[in-house]
């Protein structure tokens, strides 16, 4: 098995900080960490090759860096890429972290890298890629070593990977079949006979956690205002022009309000599997309420109403993605100089 | 939409899911097919009702909260 493995300057032996603009480089040599790493993978796997770059250039100019790191990694043809361990630095992690994803999605090779779970990082990449939780400086180096090795030979060899937990890598939101001796109704009541007993105990299902978001000041002054509509209920023209999907949305929508009174019956049809659409096909209104609003910038109560809503499905939504689409939404409602948003949940 | 600066006022019928998953400003929706409509009116008094429901939601908009807060429908 081959093994190539990614470093920063610092690890790859070159310089610290001073150093962090180091451009792009390979070995064919088993460098720094690597030797122990190498050491642990034993005669299964052989580190064929070194690829450094200093932390400092990659996270400043990672549009052109990653590209010129992946094109080093591929020239070892690697069976397996290790990045790291980057611990808790937050450039090396986001350098570990684009390298793993680049080199699983362009050169569709396994890749593993190794993070302190908290390093900034694993936010932004630990969903995509395989990262083992080690200690927050190079003090837990040899634990990392151990942990990744054992993954990448896994990985290498393509045997399938359990669960994060039962593997030793940072969850990455998946869910996976298993088969399990005892039925759910007896887990749970292991789960309950534990808590009551005050022992440790384990959920299988982790509840998603919802951040807190500071409400924003109020509007102050209603009559001046310019309102946007906004809502995941899947209300598009008839016909469905830009493929809004009726469950599991990949994208969001905006559609043109302009020189609209209200949305007639007839124009609009329900993209969203998880209600019965037939009270609002017969007016639309009855979800994005565009004639209350519509109404009430003509008694001035409003200042305005933007010309145009925004649409997704909000159906079987998973949580992050919608997060998502509302920020993308968000930066192009704010530079339309949108006061307030109005947002219908179905 | 908050966490970008922009007060939101968001009408659900599902307004107990809404509070406790931190949405700030909930104003009561109808039913969770049409959180804007009252189909049970006459269609005059549906308009009145919706015209009603909606600024529930710019009080909504220009109350100051400190946190999950809910505006009941107009009935």
């Amino acid at each position: 098995m081959r093994i190539v493995h990614y470093m920063n300057q610092f690890f790859g032996g070159i310089g610290g900080e001073e150093k962090a603009d180091t451009r792009p480089q390979s070995k064919a040599e088993v460098i720094g960490p690597g030797r122990l790493l190498q050491q642990i993978l034993g005669r299964d796997a052989e580190i064929v090759g070194t690829v450094f770059c200093g932390d400092g250039l990659f996270a400043d100019r990672m549009e052109e860096t990653a590209p010129e790191v992946l094109g080093l990694i591929r020239q070892f043809k690697p069976d397996v890429v290790v990045a790291g361990p980057a611990f808790n630095a937050g450039r090396y992690g986001l350098a570990c972290g684009r390298v793993c994803t680049d080199v699983e999605r362009e050169l569709k090779v396994p890749a593993v890298t190794g993070m302190f779970p908290e390093n900034v990082a694993v936010p932004v990449y630990g969903r995509d890629i395989l990262v083992v939780p080690t200690a927050s400086s190079s003090l837990g180096m040899k634990e990392a070593m151990a942990a990744i090795a054992r993954l990448a030979l896994k990985i290498g060899r393509a045997e399938p990977l359990g669960p994060a937990a039962a593997e030793g890598y940072l969850p990455r939101g998946r869910r996976m079949n298993t088969r399990v001796e005892k039925p759910a109704s007896e887990r749970a009541l292991d789960l309950v006979l534990a808590r009551l007993a005050g022992k440790p105990f384990q959920t299988e299902v982790p509840l998603p956690q919802y951040e807190e978001v500071k409400p924003p000041a109020p509007v102050s002054d209603l009559t001046r205002v310019r309102l946007a509509l906004v809502s995941e209920c899947g209300l598009v023209p008839k016909g469905n022009p830009g493929r809004l999907e009726w469950v599991r949305a990949s994208k969001w929508l905006k559609y043109s309000i302009a020189g609209k009174d209200d949305l007639k019956q007839g124009e609009y049809e329900v993209i969203h599997s998880g209600y019965d659409a037939a009270f609002a096909l017969e007016d639309p209104d009855r979800l994005i309420p565009v004639d209350a609003v519509r109404e009430l910038v003509r008694r001035g109560e409003i200042g305005s109403l933007l010309d145009t809503y925004y649409i997704t499905c909000g159906n079987h939504g998973i949580l992050y993605q919608m997060a998502k689409y509302a920020k993308e939404m968000a930066e192009e409602i704010k530079a339309q100089d949108v006061g307030a948003v109005l947002l219908v949940a179905t | 939409m908050e966490r970008a600066g922009i007060p939101t006022a968001l009408i659900t019928s599902l307004s107990s899911v809404a509070l406790k998953v931190g949405a700030n400003r909930v104003v009561q929706g109808k039913r969770f097919s049409h959180p804007c409509g009252n189909p049970a009116l006459k269609p005059e008094d549906e308009k009145a009702w919706r015209l009603e429901l909606v600024r529930r939601a710019m009080q909504a908009l220009t109350t100051p909260v400190t946190g999950p807060t809910l505006f009941e429908a107009p009935v």
